[in-house]
């Protein structure tokens, strides 16, 4: 069991005291189950983001990409994070890339990533279960700049999604958990989701995708047609 | 006996519902054809001359040597149809479909409101008419 303080202050926030992530202070040894991990070339990236977008202060063990958290979570999109952090039973595993597409394991091929691929999660042999989230961070940069959010604050929904996915529906894939996920994440993010518009630029070689809200006129880049490596 | 009737003719029905939602039989109208968007698939552009309801079907572009009808534009035909969610099969680009709306070099592709069907009866250009029992 992961030891928590937790703490309802006057004014309605909740204050977590973590005394480390992933340390269980009863068996007196790091858990490996209990995480959100962030891996790959954008890692970085997305932590800072997230902590502009943050009032916890979010670190990142540079070797195995675990996340721990400190301070008062305030609001529910705040809460979930560290929910997902301290969730003995579930792990949500984000890797970031530049590139602009994903090979899904539902066999769709040459996703975009706008600017997540959800790809539900696996119920592993001791009944824990792991969630996948692929994120291109920069394209959250440019998509939350078409919507009006911070780039944080899109990035927490991907990975408030992927959490709740597991929650929802262990072991669902795109087809089965990816509606139930976002509604819930959405719902609790607190932030806007219009409808999006996406263009394939063919006149530049490579092509280059492109997003806009609709209803607007500008197009704004997002990067050349890049696979993802897995 | 009677109880074992009806859970039979309740199995029998719901896999019927089942597979009609699966594999619908519609009387569509070819409104247009597009072969210039995708290198590799047709976008048809139908109606349904039954509810009028408009929709896409999505069709590999291959070589067909034996061709008993083919589609053309203004013709109506019977065809067997099934729900798609993604264009991964027919495009380069595997778009999640229902999510955004979908453009290629800033024209409409498929709107986020598109109804996309496939067809295990289309074949290129080339229809073939459902087997008579």
């Amino acid at each position: 069991m992961f030891v928590t303080q937790l703490r309802e202050n006057a004014d309605g926030t909740i204050e977590y005291a973590i005394p480390s992530a992933g340390y269980n202070a009863e068996m007196d040894r790091y858990e490996d189950n209990d995480d959100i991990i962030i891996r790959g070339e954008q890692a970085e990236k997305a932590v800072s983001a997230l902590n502009a977008s943050s009032s916890l202060t979010i670190t990142r063990n540079a070797e195995t990409g675990k996340l721990s958290a400190t301070g008062k979570a305030k609001g529910k999109a705040d809460i979930l994070p560290l929910k997902a952090i301290n969730d003995e039973n579930i792990t949500v595993e984000l890797e970031t890339t530049s590139a602009q597409l994903y090979d899904s394991k539902d066999g769709t091929k040459n996703i975009p990533l706008l600017p997540g691929g959800f790809e539900g999660s696996t119920i592993n042999n001791d009944g824990t279960v792991t969630a996948t989230q692929f994120l291109n961070v920069e394209n959250a940069k440019v998509i939350s700049s078409v919507i009006g959010e911070e780039p944080g604050e899109t990035i927490r929904h991907e990975l408030n999604k992927s959490y709740l996915g597991a929650v929802k529906n262990p072991g669902g894939n795109y087809g089965s958990a990816y509606e139930t996920a976002h509604k819930a994440a959405a719902k609790v993010d607190g932030i806007a989701h219009p409808q999006l518009q996406f263009n394939e630029d063919r006149s530049r070689s490579p092509h280059i995708f492109q997003i806009r809200k609709t209803g607007t006129t500008v197009w704004k880049d997002l990067g050349p047609k890049t696979k993802m490596k897995r | 006996m009677k109880i074992n009737i009806i859970f039979l003719l309740l199995v029998y029905s719901c896999s019927t519902m089942m597979l009609e939602q699966e594999l619908q039989i519609n009387n569509l109208c070819v409104q247009a054809i597009d072969s210039i968007t995708y290198d590799s698939s047709y976008i048809i552009h139908l109606e349904d001359i039954n509810s009028g309801k408009k929709m896409k079907l999505l069709s590999r572009k291959k070589q067909i040597t034996q061709c008993i009808n083919k589609l053309k534009v203004g013709n109506c035909y019977e065809i067997e149809t099934i729900k798609l969610k993604s264009t991964s099969e027919f495009t380069e680009v595997g778009h999640r479909l229902g999510k955004y709306d979908i453009y290629v070099n800033d024209s409409l592709v498929f709107a986020v409101s598109d109804y996309v069907v496939k067809s295990n009866q289309i074949n290129g250009l080339c229809y073939y008419p459902p087997k008579i029992k």
